[in-house]
Order: structure tokens, then sequence, then C-alpha cells
């Protein structure tokens, strides 16, 4: 994305576990961070001030619905990158519910090299769990994590079957993958649209039955 | 016919019963292995029969389909001049309802001197072995034993390795479903070997680590620097298809080809105990490369059958 080197200058650093307060200059080059101090110069309009802005790693969404390939109308992987970087989120794992669903090899790969093509944040796309996403039969995740499937699980879709849940979880260990799982029992859900307390309870809304609630 | 040459059965054979491997000692093992040497040298004559058993009536009680084990042991039974009947599941009163135990009874009445029985539930050959008085040899149950594949497997690793202490030897594909990788296990550790199992972490059963293996969930550590590479078909039939995505990818990963092969010792044995799947666990020009000793493993099945029931 960007060419030649880059100063903020006067930010305060967030260091994963908590703000330094001493404002400082940081100087990126080639996209990486090259220093790290005070009084850093580069070529006068790539000096950007911030004057205690806070600056940090970049923010990693682990669930995000590109929507592409299939559903471009709704969402593509430049508008889904664009909103991820005005939030400040650098990397972005993207859900397999896609139209085909991403449970095979070429899919990952599709979206990766259109993610690579708009390079506007990382695409880390996570691969179906289940062929087709229909939490039958384990999808190909050997090869998907090949091609750059960085976790499996089937987006939004709770697992049906705990059995299938378990050979998952065995088979992508070969793989060293993890498994991502939407935590909702699909039954006991129903059209159910928000906790269920006091507050469904006022609004009357379908409730999602918890634990905690049995 | 030529007998001159046959030695006595040792002091710690016959035995009775062959269940499996795990209660075999080292001696017992090797004093099998010996005599089936003895027997091959008999099969590869003329005139490929003994009389050692004449008189002598072998049942094959045959639960759970086979072809290649059951006619090596009908064979076996043959060129010791036994008498042999066999008994298949299908054709059986087991069919009308029967027990096991009920059928064994009834087949005893017949006064047989030994039962050859595969079973699809583990422990059904202890069980028969409990019941009835004569000796049951254990061709196969459920994912538990195959104690004879064992020996064969075990012999052919020695006719072309020698002595098998401090060899490595990797066991690959559905462990958890498969009584040919446990006896291995079990037999091939006797004898001092350094037994490797690896499949997807869906085809190895909890805890196999504690029979002595070592268990890896990728093939190439397992494969690395063995001296034989035993590859097991993948059982369709005995699982539901939810431990592998498809044959496909397993064959991509786990499946023996040229190249992993390579990650063996040079000259490492390729072995099967059949039937292969060609292209899902093994390619064909493994399987029909001069390493694979596939077919000495099915001719030794005979000599090494006829040792048992000697």
């Amino acid at each position: 994305m960007s060419r030649g080197p880059l100063l903020l200058r006067q930010v305060q650093i967030f260091n994963g576990e908590k703000l330094i307060q001493k404002p400082t200059d940081v100087r990126i080059e080639k996209g990486v961070i090259a220093a790290i101090g005070t009084d850093l110069t580069v070529p006068r309009r790539r000096d950007y001030r911030w004057n205690g802005a806070d600056s940090g790693a970049g923010f990693l969404d682990l669930r995000a619905c590109a929507r592409e390939p299939g559903d471009e109308h709704e969402e593509d992987l430049i508008s889904l990158s664009d909103a991820a970087n005005a939030g400040g989120f650098t990397a972005v794992v993207v859900n397999p519910d896609t139209t085909p669903g991403n449970d095979d090899h070429a899919v990952t790969e599709l979206i990766l090299r259109r993610a690579r093509e708009y390079g506007h944040c990382d695409v880390l796309p996570q691969g179906a769990l289940s062929h087709r996403l229909k939490g039958e039969t384990l999808a190909p995740m050997g090869e998907m994590s090949e091609a750059g499937a960085v976790c499996f699980g089937d987006g939004d879709r709770p697992m049906k079957s705990a059995r299938l849940l378990r050979r998952a979880l065995e088979y992508a260990r070969g793989f060293d993958r993890p498994i991502f799982t939407h935590a909702i029992d699909a039954d006991l859900a129903g059209t159910g649209a928000i906790h269920e307390g006091a507050w469904s309870t006022r609004l009357g809304m379908r409730a999602i039955r918890q634990r905690r609630n049995m | 016919m030529q007998t001159d040459a046959l030695p006595q059965p040792p002091q710690d054979l016959p035995l009775k019963h062959l269940l499996g491997l795990e209660q075999l000692s080292a001696e017992q093992i090797l004093s099998i292995l010996d005599l089936s040497t003895h027997m091959k040298a008999v099969n590869a004559r003329r005139i490929k029969k003994l009389p050692t058993l004449r008189g002598v009536t072998v049942l094959t009680f045959f639960v759970e389909n086979s072809t290649r084990t059951r006619m090596s042991f009908e064979l076996a039974a043959k060129r010791l001049s036994a008498d042999t009947m066999s008994f298949t599941a299908s054709s059986s009163s087991l069919a009308k309802g029967e027990t096991l135990i009920d059928t064994a009874r009834n087949l005893e009445a017949m006064s047989p001197d030994i039962i050859i029985i595969r079973h699809s539930c583990a422990g059904a050959p202890g069980l028969l072995a409990r019941t009835v008085n004569c000796g049951i040899v254990n061709a196969g149950d459920g994912s538990h034993e195959h104690p004879t594949q064992g020996l064969l497997d075990i012999f052919t690793l020695r006719e072309k390795l020698g002595d098998l202490k401090g060899k490595k030897v990797a066991i690959i594909g559905d462990i958890a479903h498969s009584r040919v990788a446990r006896s291995n296990i079990f037999g091939l550790q006797k004898l001092g070997a350094d037994v490797h199992v690896a499949g997807p972490a869906t085809m190895l059963p909890h805890a196999i680590e504690e029979l002595g293996c070592t268990a890896w969930n990728r093939v190439e550590p397992a494969m690395e620097g063995a001296d034989a590479v035993m590859m097991l078909r993948i059982q369709r039939e005995r699982q539901g298809n939810d431990t592998i995505p498809s044959s496909h990818e397993y064959y991509r990963f786990f499946g023996l080809d040229e190249k992993r092969l390579k990650l063996a010792k040079t000259g490492a044995l390729v072995m099967h105990p059949g039937p292969m799947n060609r292209g899902v666990e093994i390619a064909p020009e493994v399987a029909d490369g001069n390493q694979s000793v596939i077919l000495q493993q099915v001719e030794n099945g005979v000599a090494v059958r006829m040792a048992v029931l000697y």
C-alpha cells in the first residue's frame, strides 16, 4: 500500500497490554515498523503529527462475513477491507458461508487471490468444517490448509452433530489449525433473537435460552 | 511324502488356542515362525502335503466376510491332511437367531478338533475358548486382533530384515479399526521392533501410546528412516464416513506414493494386509514396485497358518 517511509509523530503506543503514556515517534518502512523513538525523521510529506493519538498493532477481526464469492451485492472483499481499515483492523478472518461455500481449496485460493489484488488488509479465510456446510461430513481441511485457510468452522451455522465436531477437532490437529464453532444449540435457540431475560420478556421478543436459566 | 526334515513342535508349543499375539511370549512367536520356515519349504515341494493332521477335523467358522484368510486357513489345513468344514454366517443358524454360544456348542457336538473363527465382535474367539473344549484359532475379531496376519507379517519382515531388534516399522492408516495393527503392535514389540503408527487423529484410537508404540497424526515422521512401512486398508464398512473428508484428501496426505516412500530407508519394505484400495492408501506403482512384499505376505500366510495348526 505505502511506498517510502512514513512517520507517526508523538503517538501513544498500545503494546498489547497497556497504553504507554509518553509520546513517541514510530517510523514505518515498507509496511513494517522500522524504528520507535524520539525525533525520528522522514521526508516532509510523509511526516504525520498525531499529538497524542493512540497507536498499536492492527486489530484482528476473528469473524467477518465477506459474502464474496457469490453475494457481492451484500458485501465484497473491497468494501469489507475498506471498512476494516477504517476501524483499525488490519486482518480479518472471513466466514466460509459464501456462495459457493469455502469448503474446497479452489474457493480458498480464489478468496486469497482477490484479497491480494485489493490489498487493503490481510484476509484470512476460515475454511468450512463440513462439506457444503451441512454439518454432516468433514470438509477437506488438509487441502484448504495448504491453500491458506487459517481455521475451520461452519461460520454462523451451529454444529448439529457433537460427533462431527469431535472428528473435526481431531482431524484439524494434524494440520495444526483451530476449530471455530458458533456456540449455540440450533434446536434450543429456535428462531430466538435475544438472550432470554428480563429484556426479552419486557420486549416480547423470542428469546434464546441460556444455560444458566435452565 | 517327504517328512524327514520336519521338527517336532517345540516345548512351548502347541498352544491350545491362538487368540492373540498379546498373550504370546517372544519365544512362542519365534517358535511358530521357525516352524513356518519348514512349512514354507513344504509348500515349495511338488507334493505339498504332510500327514500330520490326518484324522483331525478343522472347522472354519466365519461370521464375517473373508476371502483370503478363509482360503489360506483351509489350504493350510488341507496341506496338513486335516478334514475341513466351513461354516459361514449367511447360511447358518446364526442368521436364524441362535446365539454364538449355542451355535458353538452345536458345532462342538460334531467333535471338531480346531475351530477357526472370524467374528465382527472383539472377544468372540475368547468367549468360544471358554465355552468349548476344542482348540480355537482367532482369524480376526472385530478391531481387536488378527494374530495369524500379525505372525505372517512378522515372518515376512524377518525373512527380509533378519532380527527385528531396533528396526523401525511404520503402520499407517486406520489404526482405530484395525485388528492387523493391534496384532502387529503386540507382536513386533515383543521382538524388539520400534513401532510407529500414523494416520489422521480421527483414526488413531485414544491412548494408543500406552501399547508402547509412538503415534503421529502426520505420515512423514513415522515414515522417516523406517525399515518397513505397513499400509492399512481404509475400512469404510467399519465406520461412519466421518473420519476423513474424502478418499482423495486421504491419499493426498496419508497415502503411500513414491515421494513419501523416499522418506523411509532405501529399499524399505512395503507391506499391505489386503485387500488394497489403489489410489486411496497406496499408489499402484508402489504396490507393484520392487520394494513391495505384498504378495509374499499372502504366500507366507499359508505357511504360517500351517505352523499354527501343526
